[in-house]
C-alpha cells in the first residue's frame, strides 16, 4: 500500500506562477523518503500540501488511501504529522509536558495514559530532565526535541520532517536521526525528510527531487546521483564520494563507482601503493 | 588591538529559580583581521558568547575588550552606541528581522539611525547591497517578497551598511541550500581578505569551518575548552574527538587512506590538492 500517493497537484501562492506544478508521485508505507531541492524550489510547499496546511489548487492527494478534503482533514491529521524547521513556531505549551500533552489532548488520547506516553516520548528524544521547564529557556536543538517528541507522541503512521535537524548540533542531528531511523525500523512509521543532508538522501530508501515546483528526478540514491551534474545544475550538492571520484578521474585515476567510503581508500591505496 | 575576554561569567535571570551559568571563567583572545569559528554543542555557550562583544548582554563577571572599549561586570557603560557601530552582529534567521517596505530602506536605517544623512545612508546601503550581490532590481521590493535567501542577505546588508570592522554571524549558513549556504561564506571569507574585516561566524558546519575559516574557537558548557588555528585542529584527531565534532569528510577519507599505510601530507585539506598528491605519488 502506499502512504501517501499525489497526482497531477497545482499550487500557487500569488495566482502567476505555479509553485508547485503538475507534481505527482508515490511513497510506499513504511519507507523512508528525502526529498531534495535548492531553497524556493517547492518542496516545503509539498509537505504543507500533503498536511493540508496549504489548500491545493488542483490535483489528488491520498492519505493511506483517505482523500484529502476539507471533511477529511482531522482524521488526515490522525495519519500524517509534521515537524519544521524552526521550533520556535511550534510552540503552544507553558511547559514542556504541556506541550507534549496539547497534541494528544488534540487527538483525544485517554487522560490517564496521558502522563506515560509524555514520559516515555520525552525519554526517547532526551528530554525528561526538563519535563517542567519552560520552552522558551530550553536552547534551539532542545526545543527542537520537544517539538518532535510531541509530534511523534501521537502515535501517526507517517510523518514529514521539514529540515527538522537543520538547526540541531552535530550530536543532536546524529541523536534525532538515529531516533527518526528507530521508529522507522521498529514501528514501521513511514518517514518522509525534506532534507540538504547528502548523507541522509545517500542513506534513505528513496529520493524525489524538486526543481521549479516539478519533480525532476525520482529513484533510490544510486539511480539520482547518476545524474550528479543535473543535481549540481540545480544548486544541489553531491556527496563527497562523488566529488572524490570525479577529482581522481580527472588526474586519470581509475576508480569504481563504489558508495563506500572505506572500499574507496582501499581502491586509492592498492592503486597508488602497487610497486 | 583584538577581542579580549578576561574571567568572564555570565548568568541569565540571576538569583531566580531559573539562574543559568552560561559562561564560566572565560578567558580569550580573539585576533583581529582574521576569520573565526566558534563551534560547540547546542548550549555550550556560543550565543552567549557574541552577544558580549556588542553589550547586547554585559559580562556577569570579569571585562570583555573590544576595539578600544572595555566593558567590566558591575559597572555602567555608556559608549555602546559606538561600540553597535562598530561591531555588527547579525542574529541567527536574521530574515525575521526586516521590517521596512522596500530592501533600500531597510537597509539604509541603520546608518541613518547613526546619524547619516538621508543621501549618505541610502549611498552606503546601496554599496552593501552591491556588496552582498542584490543589485538595483531589488532597492525597491518589498523584503516580503524575497526569497530565504535574500532575505538574509538584505539584513546582512544593513549591517554592513554601518560599516563595522567586526562582523559576528551568528549560524549565517543555516536553512540554507548547500550552494546558497556556500555563496554566503564565501561573501565572509571575501569581506575579510578584501576589506580587512574580523569575522566571527558560529557554526555547526565542520565543512565550511575547514574552507573558510582561520581560527577555531570551541566552547563546551560555557567554557573555552580549545581555541587553535583551523589547519592544527584539523590535524589533530585528539582535538576532534575532545570537540566532539564530526570531522570533515576529506579529513576522514585521509584517515582511512592512512590507516591503510598511505601517509597523507597534513596540509592536504582539499579535494583538488588530494588527488594531485595521490596522482603525483602515483606516478613516482
Amino acid at each position: 500500500m502506499n502512504a501517501v500517493e499525489v497526482r497531477n497537484l497545482y499550487y500557487s501562492y500569488d495566482r502567476k506562477k505555479y509553485a508547485v506544478n503538475d507534481v505527482s508521485f508515490d511513497i510506499p508505507a513504511g519507507s523512508y523518503t528525502t526529498i531534495i531541492g535548492h531553497n524556493g524550489s517547492g518542496k516545503s510547499t509539498i509537505a504543507k500540501l500533503l498536511l493540508g496546511l496549504l489548500e491545493k489548487e488542483k490535483g489528488e492527494i491520498r492519505i493511506e488511501g483517505l482523500d484529502l478534503t476539507l471533511e477529511n482533514l482531522s482524521e488526515i491529521r490522525n495519519k500524517i504529522g509534521i515537524v519544521f524547521q524552526n521550533p520556535d513556531n511550534q510552540f503552544i505549551g507553558s511547559t514542556v509536558r504541556d506541550d507534549i500533552a496539547f497534541g494528544l489532548e488534540n487527538h483525544c488520547f485517554p487522560q490517564n495514559e496521558m502522563d506515560a506516553i509524555i514520559e516515555e516520548y520525552a525519554a526517547k528524544v532526551g528530554m525528561t530532565r526538563f519535563l517542567d521547564s519552560e520552552p522558551t529557556k530550553l536552547s534551539g536543538g532542545q526545543k527542537q526535541r520537544v517539538a518532535i517528541a510531541s509530534v511523534l507522541a501521537m502515535k501517526l503512521n507517517i510523518l514529514v520532517f521539514d529540515e527538522a535537524t537543520s538547526m540541531l548540533d552535530p550530536t543532536g542531528r546524529r541523536d534525532i536521526n538515529n531516533l527518526i531511523n528507530e521508529l522507522h525500523r521498529d514501528q514501521n512509521l513511514t518517514v518522509i525528510s525534506i532534507t540538504h543532508d547528502i548523507e541522509e538522501v545517500a542513506q534513505s530508501d528513496n529520493v524525489i527531487v524538486v526543481d521549479k515546483g516539478r519533480i525532476a528526478l525520482a529513484g533510490t540514491p544510486k539511480e539520482i546521483f547518476r545524474h550528479q551534474y543535473e543535481l549540481i545544475g540545480m544548486k544541489l550538492d553531491i556527496p563527497f564520494i562523488y566529488k572524490i571520484r570525479n577529482a581522481l578521474k580527472a588526474k586519470g585515476l581509475k576508480v569504481s563507482d563504489t558508495l563506500d567510503m572505506e572500499r574507496m581508500a582501499d581502491e586509492v591505496c592498492q592503486y597508488v601503493l602497487k610497486k | 588591538m583584538s577581542i579580549r575576554f578576561e574571567k568572564v561569567d555570565f548568568e541569565y535571570s540571576p538569583n531566580t529559580p531559573f539562574a543559568h551559568l552560561a559562561l564560566k571563567d572565560v578567558d580569550l583572545e580573539i585576533p583581529m583581521g582574521k576569520v573565526t569559528a566558534i563551534i560547540g554543542a547546542t548550549g555550550s555557550g556560543k550565543t552567549t558568547l557574541v552577544q558580549h562583544l556588542n553589550a547586547l548582554l554585559m559580562p556577569t563577571k570579569g571585562t570583555v575588550e573590544v576595539l578600544d572599549h572595555r566593558i567590566e561586570a558591575g559597572k555602567k557603560y555608556a559608549r555602546i552606541k559606538d561600540l553597535r557601530h562598530k561591531v555588527g552582529l547579525v542574529f541567527q534567521f536574521s530574515e525575521y528581522q526586516l521590517f521596512e517596505e522596500t530592501v533600500l530602506k531597510d537597509v539604509a536605517f541603520g546608518p541613518k539611525n547613526f546619524g547619516a544623512s538621508e543621501e549618505e545612508a541610502n549611498e552606503k546601503a546601496k554599496r552593501a547591497l552591491t556588496t552582498v550581490g542584490l543589485d538595483e532590481h531589488y532597492y525597491e521590493r518589498s523584503p516580503l517578497e524575497l526569497s530565504g535567501g535574500q532575505k538574509r542577505r538584505t539584513a546582512i546588508a544593513g549591517i554592513l551598511a554601518m560599516g563595522p570592522e567586526i562582523l559576528i554571524l551568528d549560524e549565517p549558513a543555516a536553512g540554507l541550500d548547500p550552494q546558497g549556504a556556500a555563496q554566503m561564506m564565501s561573501l565572509f571569507r571575501r569581506l575579510n581578505t578584501e576589506k580587512g574585516i574580523t569575522v566571527l561566524i558560529v557554526t555547526h558546519n565542520m565543512e565550511h569551518v575547514l574552507e573558510y575559516c582561520d581560527e577555531v574557537v570551541v566552547l563546551d558548557e560555557g567554557q573555552v575548552l580549545m581555541h587553535t588555528d583551523m589547519k592544527t585542529f584539523f590535524e589533530n584527531e585528539e582535538y576532534m574527538e575532545r570537540a566532539n565534532i564530526n570531522p570533515p569528510a576529506i579529513v576522514r577519507f585521509k584517515a582511512l587512506l592512512r590507516s591503510r599505510g598511505l601517509d597523507v601530507p597534513s596540509d592536504i585539506l582539499s579535494i583538488e590538492d588530494l588527488a594531485g598528491f595521490l596522482s603525483r605519488r602515483k606516478k613516482k
